[in-house]
């Protein structure tokens, strides 16, 4: 599905460049639980928890009004004066948001857009300022401030923490194996969970382990006494091989993963050889996963 | 307004003479000295000032690793935000005529999480009051005679808690030396520098793990007024001088005279908000790790 997953992908490289900045973090993350608000509450709000003037945030406001990132959704009951505010939500739901940037930022993990990844710390590294900042002037205006904005506050924070919990486990991919252990319980993993297996076709797979056979030089005695198969004499070719290898497990993958997990001793040629199947079987499947397909997928992992 | 306490430790004058606890070798005075200016050819004009001479490692002054030549860091370069920071006191008053200060007596008193949750550079400072300095410029031989950290608690800071400074209201961390037949050397060669990096600090042991692990220490802060209910706020330990070098040649700089205040936590409902934003601190900080 590379088409579909590249127009979600410039979705998200929108959603993703609009926090490219701190306020406009906070105006997203403020307008992200899907209610309406006043262009008033978002500045009061962003403008109180980052100190940064009011001006700043209304222009950070109207840049994501023009990239449609947000949008008008009518009008709110009469103010004061008489006028009635517009009211302004995300043009996306909240749960497309967080699936578009899950999506957008496990693809980066992985391989092109690191960079990016890079950049989004940088951008945690702001609000870390901005933490700093307002608690440094909480220490010195313990008698300025009202009980209201206080308690506001206080629950504004409640909520950031909760998303930031969920953007910390994003950005710390579990993806990219290193050592054989992991490799090995992650090959468990994968050959116990149907609905990942689904996404493979048996083709595909032949290929994968291929390509881990020639990535870790590994031969075919080797690889044979890893998989339990006998009269390894027989074979020369990597292709008789695994053709055996089909036979014996009647094309059933979930019994010859399993197999090849517990099989390993992880010594050094057969640690690089599960690594190197199963850093490309993750790449495979984070390529071929849809967004929707990511929920069940945290879930069932 | 809540209170701010001053922690820097004053300079105490008899006359003209400052008595304050220190080393018989270490220098320190105080003048009173007149000038006179020449203007304009004919006119002259007479004004005060004052002159004042001490050692870095008199009074209230952070050590830098740079007293035992550990060359690793330039404190010319530390930046100012780096000594406003939050902090941690712990209450640990007894006599200490003898027994040193051990890590049974403290470690119920620290929470882990305060300083392993966060980056080293983020952590607070930890401060501990012993209750010397109500001795300070009062008896003076006494004030010296104290006894220091044990070794386990200097290991579990270093270690364990691995704090950006560590504080005191007393004269060392180590258990203080007769300073009997000290001489000063004012033409330092390489020759002394090679000496005193090769040689072992078996009386300044807590001094050489702390800076070692580029940990400074905070010495002789004055912690009279911080009552036993205060035990976390913000402190500010400004050093008195900043420097900066015109040429290429590293200054060694071996300890920073600092003015400290601190701020108590403040209470009720901005004390909950400041917990909460130590809690998103965290998980930022979870991020960038």
């Amino acid at each position: 599905m590379p088409s579909l997953f590249s127009k979600w992908g410039k979705h998200v490289f929108r959603y993703f460049k609009a926090l490219g900045s701190p306020v406009r973090f906070l105006i997203i993350y403020k307008m992200l639980d899907g209610k309406p608000y006043t262009k008033n509450e978002i500045l009061n709000y962003v403008s109180s928890i980052s100190g940064a003037p009011r001006t700043t945030v209304d222009r950070h406001f109207r840049t994501l009004l023009k990239y449609n990132i947000i949008k008008t959704a009518g009008k709110s009951l009469s103010s004061e004066r008489g006028r009635k505010p517009l009211l302004y939500v995300l043009a996306v739901d909240s749960m497309m948001f967080y699936v578009s940037l899950l999506t957008y930022l496990l693809e980066g993990a992985i391989d092109k857009r690191l960079k990016l990844i890079e950049e989004g710390l940088s951008d945690v590294e702001a609000l870390t300022e901005v933490v700093d900042e307002v608690k440094l002037k909480l220490y010195f205006a313990e008698d300025k401030i009202s009980s209201e904005v206080s308690i506001n506050l206080s629950r504004e924070l409640d909520s950031c923490i909760s998303l930031l919990f969920l953007v910390r486990e994003v950005l710390r991919p579990k993806a990219v194996v290193t050592d054989c252990e992991n490799a090995v319980k992650l090959l468990g993993r994968i050959s116990t969970n149907q609905m990942i297996l689904k996404k493979i076709s048996l083709d595909k797979m032949r290929e994968l382990l291929y390509v881990a056979y020639v990535e870790s030089s590994i031969s075919i005695k080797e690889l044979g006494s890893m998989l339990g198969v006998k009269h390894l004499t027989r074979f020369k070719e990597y292709d008789d091989f695994w053709m055996e290898i089909e036979s014996s497990y009647s094309n059933d993958l979930t019994t010859f993963l399993k197999s090849l997990a517990s099989n390993t001793k992880c010594t050094d040629i057969e640690s690089s050889y599960v690594i190197s199947l199963t850093n490309n079987l993750i790449k495979y499947f984070l390529s071929s996963f849809r967004n929707h397909d990511l929920i069940p997928l945290f879930l069932t992992f | 307004m809540r209170k701010i306490y001053d922690l820097t430790a004053p300079f105490c004058l008899e006359g003209d003479e400052v008595k304050i606890p220190k080393p018989k070798s270490a220098e320190i005075s105080l003048e009173l000295i007149g000038h006179d200016l020449l203007l304009s050819g004919t006119k002259l004009l007479k004004y005060l000032s004052n002159s004042i001479k001490f050692e870095v490692h008199l009074g209230t002054h952070m050590d830098l690793p740079t007293t035992f030549a550990y060359q690793t860091v330039d404190p010319v370069n530390i930046p100012v935000d780096f000594f406003i920071r939050e902090a941690l006191i712990i209450h640990v008053e007894r006599d200490y005529s003898k027994k040193s200060l051990t890590l049974d007596e403290v470690k119920d008193k620290i929470d882990l999480e305060e300083f392993t949750e966060l980056p080293k550079e983020r952590r607070p400072a930890l401060l501990f009051k012993t209750g010397m300095s109500k001795l300070w410029c009062h008896d003076n031989q006494r004030y010296m005679s104290f006894p220091g950290l044990s070794k386990s608690l200097i290991e579990f800071i270093a270690y364990e808690l691995e704090p950006p400074f560590i504080g005191i209201d007393a004269i060392s961390i180590d258990r203080t030396i007769e300073h009997r037949s000290l001489s000063l050397y004012t033409n330092i060669d390489e020759e002394f520098i090679n000496i005193l990096r090769t040689q072992e600090y078996t009386m300044l042991l807590g001094h050489d793990i702390l800076l070692r692990k580029n940990i400074y220490i905070l010495e002789n802060l004055d912690m009279r007024d911080i009552p036993s209910d205060i035990s976390k706020g913000l402190l500010v330990a400004l050093p008195l001088f900043r420097f900066t070098t015109l040429t290429e040649k590293p200054i060694l700089i071996t300890a920073l005279p600092c003015r400290v205040i601190f701020l108590p936590e403040p209470r009720d409902s901005i004390s909950e908000l400041i917990k909460k934003l130590r809690t998103l601190e965290k998980e930022l900080s979870g991020i960038m790790s």
